[in-house]
């Protein structure tokens, strides 16, 4: 591929990352911070025998077990984040085709030579694939000084930490799997997100009452006209059950992300952001 | 600012970084200001800075100075026309450069323009080069006895300024209007004026 296309996609994808900084660095940063004070206030009121006994349990829980194995014992930690992830996802791409709108920028952004179509692309380009990254550095920040903690504490308490090197090397592990979650979720969310982008581009006030509005119409059409449930049902499926894209085993990363039901909804998703490219070319 | 920068400096194969930090410093936007903190008007200078250090055949400005206050704004089109007459001197110019400038503030282009459009409601009114009006557009202070013979002579507009009467004349020979009054080519905001009267009154 032409370096200079390359080169122009990063730019777009380093805006993108710029202007929404508190949803994919911030958002993911703050929710670190918390769980670690929330961690240390909960160990202030540990004594400090039952602090021991559970640094010395942690070494041996995992006793025998490869860090791949360990991995998914520490996706608990990492819901939290795939929950602020998904919210995020939401509130980006609903204001992502509306934001340079409202603040009139977009004629600034459309006088450069860069089309619709790889503008949308940028932004779900960085929405499934580059906002996770920030949030598993956050996570890895996380555990690093977790693991810094419990190893000060071992060392001054003479307690044997050397189970928890390996420990923390399943922890990184797990960042992958948090990894293909996040981009699980983003593909699942895929006619969700398309369908906020096409509002977003669409919008002059309120994309989301615009998005909500137009589901409810449609479903109250189906309903009425058909007398089914279809589009309720689809986005709810999309939407409601966490299990869907929460990843917990390296084993499930292909069938989980290649499979009938996925690749349909990302085939129903594009067509959305197709249209979204199309409405930001026709409104305004 | 400097992301700014880097991102039409990324996106733009013809954006000469240097130019745009130069125009710039000739701005009364402090270097160290987020884009969303600066006013609409600086953001307007910074969106024209970019712009005017990006070498392109055709460039459209669309209101360029609009909200800007009067210093900027003749500032930015003396800018514009010596950074057009650099190119020209310089070897890698092609002779092809187009600036178009769609404006209502039709007074501070004037000395700019080569070529002028009138658009009314889509339609174009008026298509002349600069060079053109004045053998195909006259105004006359009309002497107040010679009134009857100027309005036969069928003016495209008639105005009263400071007690006389001025006419605009479209293809009228000038032989036959020195006899009225003082000749004089009308500005483009009066030829605005009297295109739009005609169009609109007959």
């Amino acid at each position: 591929m032409d370096k200079f296309v390359l080169l122009q996609f990063y730019a777009l994808v380093k805006r993108e990352v710029l202007e929404n900084r508190n949803l994919f660095v911030a958002a993911p940063a703050v929710l670190a911070l918390l769980m670690l004070v929330a961690a240390i206030w909960v160990v202030s009121f540990l004594p400090d025998d039952r602090l021991v006994s559970f640094v010395e349990y942690l070494g041996v829980l995992f006793d025998g077990l490869s860090p791949t194995e360990m991995a998914p014992f520490f996706m608990v930690v990492a819901i939290p984040f795939l929950i602020v992830f998904y919210v995020c996802c939401l509130a980006y791409s609903l204001n992502a085709l509306y934001q340079d709108r409202r603040d009139m920028s977009i004629y600034f952004w459309q006088s450069m030579p860069v089309s619709n179509l790889k503008t949308v692309l940028s932004k779900v380009f960085t929405l499934a694939l580059v906002a996770p990254l920030f949030y598993i550095a956050s996570i890895f920040v996380f555990y690093l000084f977790a693991m810094i903690g419990l190893i000060i504490f071992g060392v001054t308490n003479d307690v044997d930490v050397a189970g928890l090197g390996w420990m923390f090397l399943a922890s990184v592990a797990s960042l992958f799997l948090v990894y293909f979650s996040a981009l699980s979720a983003t593909l699942w969310l895929f006619p969700t997100l398309g369908w906020l982008l096409l509002f977003s581009a669409f919008a002059r006030k309120t994309p989301l009452l615009w998005a909500v509005g137009a589901f409810i119409l449609v479903g109250f059409l189906e309903g009425f006209v058909f007398g089914t449930q279809y589009l309720g049902n689809f986005i709810q499926s999309r939407t409601g059950n966490f299990n869907q894209y929460l990843i917990m085993s390296f084993g499930d990363v292909f069938d989980r992300l290649f499979n009938y039901d996925m690749l349909f909804g990302v085939f129903m998703g594009s067509i959305l952001i197709a249209g979204a490219v199309l409405m930001r070319r026709f409104t305004d | 600012m400097s992301q700014v920068l880097d991102y039409v400096e990324a996106v733009h194969p013809r954006f000469e970084r240097k130019k745009a930090e130069d125009f710039l410093l000739t701005t009364d936007i402090p270097s160290k200001k987020r884009v969303k903190e600066l006013s609409k008007g600086m953001v307007t200078q910074l969106h024209l800075a970019l712009v005017m250090a990006i070498d392109v055949q055709l460039l459209v400005l669309d209101e360029p100075t609009l909200g800007l206050d009067i210093i900027y704004r003749k500032g930015f089109y003396d800018r514009l026309l010596n950074d057009y007459y650099d190119r020209l001197l310089n070897d890698y110019y092609d002779g092809n450069r187009t600036i178009i400038i769609s404006t209502h503030q039709v007074e501070e282009i004037e000395v700019l323009l080569s070529h002028l459009i009138f658009i009314d409601r889509g339609k174009i009114v008026l298509n002349e080069m600069m060079s053109d009006l004045a053998d195909i557009y006259v105004e006359v202070l009309v002497d107040a006895d010679k009134i009857e013979k100027a309005e036969a002579l069928n003016p495209i507009s008639t105005r009263r300024i400071l007690g006389k009467t001025a006419c605009t004349y479209e293809s009228v020979p000038k032989g036959q209007l020195e006899a009225l009054g003082d000749l004089h080519s009308p500005s483009v905001a009066d030829l605005f004026v009297a295109k739009m009267k005609d169009i609109h009154h007959g």
